[in-house]
């Protein structure tokens, strides 16, 4: 199981919550390689889903994993208070690499593409 | 908030007053909170923009009536959900709002940094913007449109311009081959006419899309602008073999139109018809009544077809159905929209049918006619000879007066002229004409005043009077018959129009008892 586990609520119709998709895939790539699974889900296609873990408005990220669980609202996600929001920020301010805090639960663990639920 | 306290300009009079009892200075200070919490529920209650307030993890601690109804949801619904954590607080973000009914809505959200019963919150506030994304999007989609019709244009254009260009190059390479001018000579007649055309119908478009087209209304037979439209397209029609039928009523369809717009709507979707079907089809076109109110057009053929979620946008300006059949002529996909206007305008509505690309398709219009259905065809002006009236015809223009005296002189009328309303009035009192034909934009009094002067007296009862107005809207009609008068025209006048009115003017007296027989021709 990947250390973190987030699923992401987007609008696909609209453009600025592509960008989120984007930023966010390449915001995990650099910072938490290999140790995350990313699921995004359209709310166009699957409201039930948004329902379900009633998210009230997109883009909203949620942090499954770890606990406890996090949500963030709205699309502008500095990497800096993304890292500050899952407990990886550093005192100066860099983003560490993933793995000098968070160590993948399992040792054979391989990165993972972003899978779409759409 | 502090500030609604310090401010209240009561507060200092009223503490020195009860500075001496500590307890009417308690009171005092509980009435004083009391009025300033009331004043600040009342702003966030009917500020227009949603308040949340959240907790540091994104938790829901209050929401305003405006965010309620943003949310779908009420106050008691949303406190301790998890709205989440909003971006960066300063910036503006857009987000979308899921509701519980209904479509999402689109909002704007502001963060600040704020405390709640003393702890640390976040404030976001929500503009609902959906209207205006709304109205950006179809202002977008309008350039987009555009802008593929410009270059379909460019390219429209182009294709005639290089034939004619060719044609050029001939003529001065081979100035003696009589056969290759003539040839040439064809090709640019052809072409310039295309362009002619294309160019026609933009302007036309432009000017419908300002609103800026005005019906020249006159009574007419529908079967004629059909068979006359049909028969103009046979060219067209022969050229792409294909085989044409039609069921036109054989009973005039008799509807108060501009004749010329008819022809235009039947033309444009005719050669839709000829153009997107394949060489060789079978095109039909039918006209009939349909009841006692209007008169029903289809134009069908066995063509590419229509999609069904394009069956609407087809009307809309610049959208074209899929041309590959018809590559060499296509248009500029702003013949539909003229159907449309057109239309509209004669107060009728035009619908597509069609079961699906390459299946053909059939557009139907339906116009308003006259409500009751005539015997006959117009009468002829020699079915009038026996029945000479006395006209009298008030109006300031005097060619178009000598012309319209011409006219219904030559048919045995006697004609009295007036030129402006008070010598109208005058003249129609005096000579009380079996009918008096009276512009309403006359000098002096508008005719709307002769008729009204005139009606004022029962000894003008037998005089028929008719309206000649530039405004053919029901509002006009309406306004003519107001002011007194029996009937209204739309100018320029259609003298058989003219004609059926006198008709039946004449038809009518024997039994109309105020009429003085003096007057009689």
């Amino acid at each position: 199981m990947p250390t973190f586990e987030f699923l992401l609520f987007v609008s696909a119709k609209n453009a600025a919550d592509q960008r989120v998709v984007e930023g966010l895939t390449s915001f995990c790539e650099r910072h938490l390689e290999g140790q995350y699974k990313l699921t995004v889900v359209d709310v166009q296609r699957e409201r039930g889903e948004a329902d379900r873990h009633r998210v009230l408005a997109t883009p909203t990220l949620i942090k499954r994993h770890p606990l406890p669980e996090q949500r963030l609202v709205g699309g502008v996600w500095e990497p800096q208070q993304l890292l500050s929001s899952l407990g990886l920020a550093t005192e100066s301010g860099s983003a560490p690499p993933a793995q000098s805090r968070e160590r993948p639960t399992s040792p054979g663990l391989r990165p993972q593409a972003p899978e779409r639920r759409e | 908030m502090d500030r609604l306290i310090n401010n209240s300009s009561d507060s200092q009079d009223a503490t020195e007053r009860v500075a001496a009892d500590p307890s009417k200075q308690i009171a005092q200070l509980q009435r004083e909170l009391e009025i300033s919490r009331a004043q600040f529920r009342a702003i966030i209650n009917k500020t227009v923009d949603g308040v949340i307030l959240l907790s540091p993890e994104g938790v829901i601690r209050f929401v305003n009536p405006a965010a309620e109804e943003l949310l779908g949801r009420s106050l008691d619904g949303l406190k301790g959900e998890v709205f989440g954590v909003p971006a960066v607080p300063g910036e503006t973000i857009e987000i979308e709002i899921l509701r519980p009914d209904g479509p999402p809505r689109i909002a704007e959200m502001r963060i600040v940094e704020t405390e709640w019963h003393g702890e640390p919150a976040h404030l976001a506030a929500l503009r609902d913007i959906t209207e205006h994304k709304r109205n950006e999007e179809e202002a977008q989609e309008a350039v987009r449109r555009r802008d593929r019709f410009l270059a379909m244009l460019s390219h429209e254009l182009r294709n005639p311009l290089a034939a004619v260009v060719s044609a050029a190059h001939l003529i001065r390479r081979c100035p003696n081959d009589r056969e290759l001018l003539d040839q040439a000579n064809e090709v640019i007649e052809r072409q310039c006419a295309q362009m002619a055309r294309l160019l026609d119908d933009l302007l036309e478009v432009s000017r419908m899309l300002k609103g800026k087209i005005d019906l020249r209304r006159e009574c007419l037979n529908l079967v004629n602008v059909v068979e006359e439209a049909v028969a103009a397209m046979i060219p067209l029609v022969e050229q792409h073999q294909h085989r044409l039928t039609k069921d036109v009523s054989r009973v005039p369809i008799l509807l108060e139109a501009d004749p010329a717009r008819l022809h235009q709507i039947l033309v444009n979707l005719l050669t839709n018809a000829i153009k997107y079907s394949p060489r060789g089809s079978d095109l039909h076109v039918s006209l009939s009544r349909d009841g006692d109110h209007s008169a029903v057009i289809r134009v069908r053929d066995s063509g590419v077809g229509v999609a069904a979620e394009s069956l609407e946008s087809i009307f809309e300006p610049f959208v074209q159905l899929d041309h590959t059949l018809a590559r060499s002529d296509v248009g500029l996909g702003i013949g539909l929209t003229l159907v449309k206007q057109l239309v509209e305008l004669h107060q009728g509505e035009v619908t597509a049918y069609s079961d699906g690309p390459n299946q053909g398709s059939e557009f139907v219009v339906r116009l308003p006619i006259e409500d009751e259905a005539p015997d006959e065809a117009l009468p002829t002006e020699r079915e009038l000879d026996k029945s000479a009236l006395r006209i009298a015809v008030v109006e300031d223009n005097s060619d178009s007066s000598s012309m319209l005296r011409s006219l219904l002189e030559l048919d045995g009328h006697t004609v009295l002229l007036a030129e402006d309303g008070q010598a109208g009035y005058e003249l129609i009192e005096l000579q009380r004409p079996d009918v008096a034909l009276i512009d309403v934009g006359l000098p002096k009094l508008d005719g709307y005043e002769v008729a009204r002067q005139l009606r004022a007296s029962r000894a003008n009862d037998g005089v028929y009077l008719v309206a000649l107005t530039g405004y053919g809207q029901p509002q006009d009609r309406r306004q003519a018959l107001h002011a007194g008068f029996d009937a209204h025209l739309v100018k320029p006048i259609s003298i058989n129009l003219l004609y059926r009115l006198l008709t039946e003017r004449h038809a009518s007296q024997p039994d109309d008892e105020s009429v003085p027989a003096e007057d009689e021709a």
